[in-house]
């Protein structure tokens, strides 16, 4: 018991009991608890709050009571009930500890914290004549507050810590009070388009589920008319100002211009935002999704351009004062206003983005946007599968991957349109391998045949789907999501060969002629491949695995380019074929253009695929050379016997269930390894073997960026050559004694390391 | 003992040694006091029954025996009498 439970502390309550008697004579009502409770105690009114509702109580004091009756009890021994345990324990809140007791902090400030509207009838807060580098401080800072939310902090600590906000009607001064109705609701609608997606995690973004969330009175459309005037208004004065000529105006004057177009430009920014908001989440009447998007465009472009503009003059609005003492926020602001709301454990300091760094961060923002509108005008599967995967690999915040979300949904998955999915896969696999079910008449009036096909590409709209929102999700959290996917792939490439089989009867009997390959299993099986590819290679971005761990995800890797390249190698045969075929029935058509640059394209990605695969086998020698020379010690660990080859299946899991390319087991892998090492008999060889594989590769790379030049090609361009030159060195004896390994980087490319020697 | 079993799952007021004051189900003591209490709410002091204040909801909550100055329980009053 503490000090003060000595002194007598008053209750502070009303001590007036309806019988108005003596307190400790009221009389208990009959419960059977109660004549456990000792009879001295004095019983006080209060009451409590539970939801909307007051209840009212009566509180008896049991101190003493209580305090002896736990002197009884044994070190250690707990009176709880029997369905609370130390395990629920545990999750409790512990107060009076300033690191997990939020509303410690709650105490520490010694003036009260008034609510929005408290303040305005006490006049503590300003709300009218405000000057301008005062409103250009507040917007300024209300959107440093819009970016550190979108960065992921809680709602409450940032955006709502503006008081203005929490009841936008008392504001007077119209500009004010335009720019946060426009705020409020951009967040509302921010909220719901991320809410929407659904592609964010606990890490990504602090959804504001305490059911704390500031509504105004103010319609859209109110809020819109105050918007445009205010616009309107500001560039009357912008106007203004500038009618007169540079060298007739004085200081004070030019500073008035800046100031005048600061206001303006931070308005338009402001309406921007909200109608882009408004009109790409809210009801179409009349117009298409893709309408909607060309207006969304021109938004966010206009938006691009404000931005610098802003960010130029955002010294001319006030900063916080750099007093000492403890209330110098910025005008405004609190960020103790919504204490009461925050959840009860892990007080956090929020702070908010410093200004010009969330104008950046916006601009980078809005940049993704754009970027993510040009889905809306691709048209196979297989592009917007690469354009999803490229736009995930910037890393873009939750709002963008949201956004990206929304634009492909409402493009091709809108409900009175489900075909438009199907029509784009149909696409991907004809110019994958133009299977005849697609392409050939007698074919595709067959009832059965079609039926057969429409079934598979109906069934390939779940899978599919599904990566793409995997790609829409966090960095980090795709590997789990993928081995999840891979097993939904599986019974996709089962139902593919199954579909190619009854394909394959139908069309002997329609056409002798024809054979149906497995056309549909060969896309399945691509685009299996790449996956697992792809979940290999990101744990290398992610930072998951140790360098002895290397070796066997490279090998894996150069096992999935093998079976791709294979698909691709028939794919174009099939695509060659058909070529040949389409040229014999219409001999005197000239459509050979249209069909080489569909070769092209495959011929490409082979290019590549084999730089790729040269890569990782020259990095498989390398290490080889490594272990040999005993630069690479493979880790032993006392706790585990069967260690690497526990590690080699916790790598590979996901990949145990499917169903082609089939899983290899460590055994394999390990009698291959075995079989290569002794294959070749000093470390030597190995690293010339190495070198030379990076030397292969970097050749390819060159072929290929004479045609198609890219940062990425140069990328590897840069590391093949750098590793050509260390295996070069190691082969020729430098460093034969060290023992120190060399270091795998991955500054250049996320995927393949440059080696360097220590 | 008999006190303290008859007392779980019960409405407690707990006066902190700050002068907040938490109302929740009494769920587990110990030897030192330490009182959790489940669905418990904060108030900034003993709310009587004019004062207005809206209560932050803290859910499970620990306080230590040592800050505890008051313990009240949620009693019925005979208003026959």
């Amino acid at each position: 018991m503490s000090v003060e439970g000595d002194q007598n502390i008053p209750n502070g309550v009303d001590q007036n009991i309806p019988n108005g008697g003596d307190q400790s004579k009221a009389r208990l009502a009959y419960h059977d608890w109660q004549k456990y409770l000792p009879s001295e105690g004095e019983i006080v009114e209060g009451k409590i709050k539970l939801g909307p509702n007051t209840v009212a109580m009566n509180w008896k004091d049991i101190t003493q009571a209580f305090q002896y009756a736990c002197q009884e009890l044994k070190p250690g021994q707990l009176v709880h009930d029997q369905y609370f345990s130390l395990y629920e324990a545990m999750s409790a809140v512990e107060l009076m500890d300033p690191k997990m007791d939020s509303g410690m902090i709650f105490r520490n400030s010694t003036s009260p914290i008034l609510t929005f509207e408290e303040a305005v009838e006490q006049n503590a807060i300003q709300v009218d004549n405000f000057s301008p580098q005062q409103l250009i401080g507040i917007t300024d800072e209300l959107f440093a507050c819009l970016a550190t939310w979108l960065d992921g902090q809680p709602l409450i600590q940032t955006v709502y810590t503006c008081s203005y906000l929490h009841k936008v009607e008392f504001i007077q001064d119209n500009y004010l009070k335009a720019y946060c109705v426009g705020i409020l609701k951009s967040c509302e609608l921010i909220w719901s388009l991320i809410q929407s997606g659904q592609v964010f995690e606990e890490e990504d973004f602090c959804c504001p589920t305490h059911g704390y969330v500031l509504q105004t009175s103010i319609t859209n459309a109110k809020a819109f008319a105050l918007l445009k005037e205010v616009d309107e208004n500001c560039a009357r004065n912008v106007k203004k100002c500038s009618r007169k000529s540079e060298e007739e105006l004085d200081e004070e004057s030019k500073l008035n211009n800046l100031l005048h177009q600061a206001l303006h430009a931070r308005i338009k920014l402001c309406r921007l935002l909200y109608s882009f908001f408004h009109h790409l989440l809210g009801s179409r009447m009349n117009e298409t999704f893709l309408e909607v998007v060309k207006t969304s465009n021109n938004r966010l472009q206009s938006m691009d351009a404000l931005i610098p503009i802003i960010k130029d003059s955002y010294h001319l609005g006030i900063h916080p004062n750099n007093n000492q003492d403890e209330n110098n926020y910025m005008i405004g602001f609190n960020p103790l206003i919504c204490i009461k709301h925050l959840p009860s454990q892990f007080p956090k300091m929020i702070e908010i983005m410093e200004r010009s760094k969330a104008y950046d961060y916006m601009h980078t923002l809005i940049g993704r946007h754009l970027r993510a509108t040009e889905v809306v005008e691709l048209s196979t599967i297989d592009s917007i599968i690469q354009f999803f995967a490229d736009f995930s690999s910037i890393s873009p915040d939750v709002l963008s991957r949201s956004a990206l979300q929304h634009f492909f949904c409402e493009t091709f998955k809108s409900c009175n349109d489900k075909k438009s999915m199907i029509e784009l896969v149909k696409k991907a696999v004809k110019n994958f391998t133009q299977p005849p079910v697609l392409t050939y008449p007698s074919l595709k009036s067959s009832q059965r045949a079609s039926e057969v096909s429409e079934a598979f590409f109906e069934r390939s709209d779940g899978p599919i789907s599904r990566l793409l929102f995997i790609y829409c999700c966090n960095r980090s959290r795709q590997r789990e999501k993928i081995a999840a996917l891979l097993e939904e792939l599986s019974a996709m490439q089962v139902e593919a060969s199954q579909c190619d089989e009854q394909l394959n009867a139908i069309t002997e009997r329609i056409d002798s002629q024809l054979h149906h390959r497995p056309y549909l299993g060969l896309w399945g099986l691509y685009h299996t491949c790449k996956i697992m590819e792809y979940y290999l290679l990101l744990g290398f971005e992610l930072d998951l695995y140790g360098s002895y761990e290397y070796y066997y995800v490279f090998w894996y890797v150069d096992h999935l380019y093998n079976h791709r390249l294979s698909c691709l190698y028939t794919a174009e045969k099939h695509l060659q074929a058909h070529e040949a075929a389409s040229i014999d029935i219409r001999k005197n058509k000239n459509k050979k253009s249209k069909k080489k640059k569909k070769v092209s394209e495959h011929a490409l990605e082979i290019q590549l695929l084999d730089a790729k695969q040269s890569m990782c086998k020259g990095y498989l020698r390398a290490i080889d050379g490594f272990v040999k020379q005993g630069k690479m010690i493979q880790q032993q660990s006392k706790y585990d016997t069967s260690n690497e080859k526990l590690r080699y299946e916790h790598r590979i899991l996901p990949f145990l269930n499917v169903y082609s390319p089939q899983f290899i087991t460590y055994e394999k892998f390990a009698e291959v390894r075995d079989y290569t090492r002794t294959a070749l008999a000093t470390a030597t060889e190995f690293y010339s073997t190495s070198a030379k594989f990076f030397n292969r590769a970097k050749t390819k790379l060159e072929e290929i960026s004479k045609s198609n030049d890219d940062v990425a090609t140069s990328k590897l361009i840069k590391i093949t050559k750098t590793n050509v030159v260390v295996m070069n060195l190691l082969a020729s004896g430098h460093k034969k004694e060290s023992k120190t390994c060399p270091n795998f980087t991955f500054e250049l490319d996320n995927y393949f390391p440059i080696i360097k020697i220590q | 003992m008999a006190l303290l079993d008859k007392l779980l799952n019960r409405l407690l007021q707990v006066h902190l040694s700050d002068g907040r004051v938490v109302i929740g189900n009494f769920m587990c003591t110990d030897r030192e006091l330490n009182i959790i209490l489940g669905q418990c709410q904060e108030y900034s002091c003993a709310p009587d029954r004019e004062s207005t204040e809206q209560p932050r909801l803290l859910g499970l909550a620990m306080i230590p025996g040592k800050h505890v100055v008051k313990i009240q329980v949620a009693v019925d009053v005979d208003p026959s009498k």
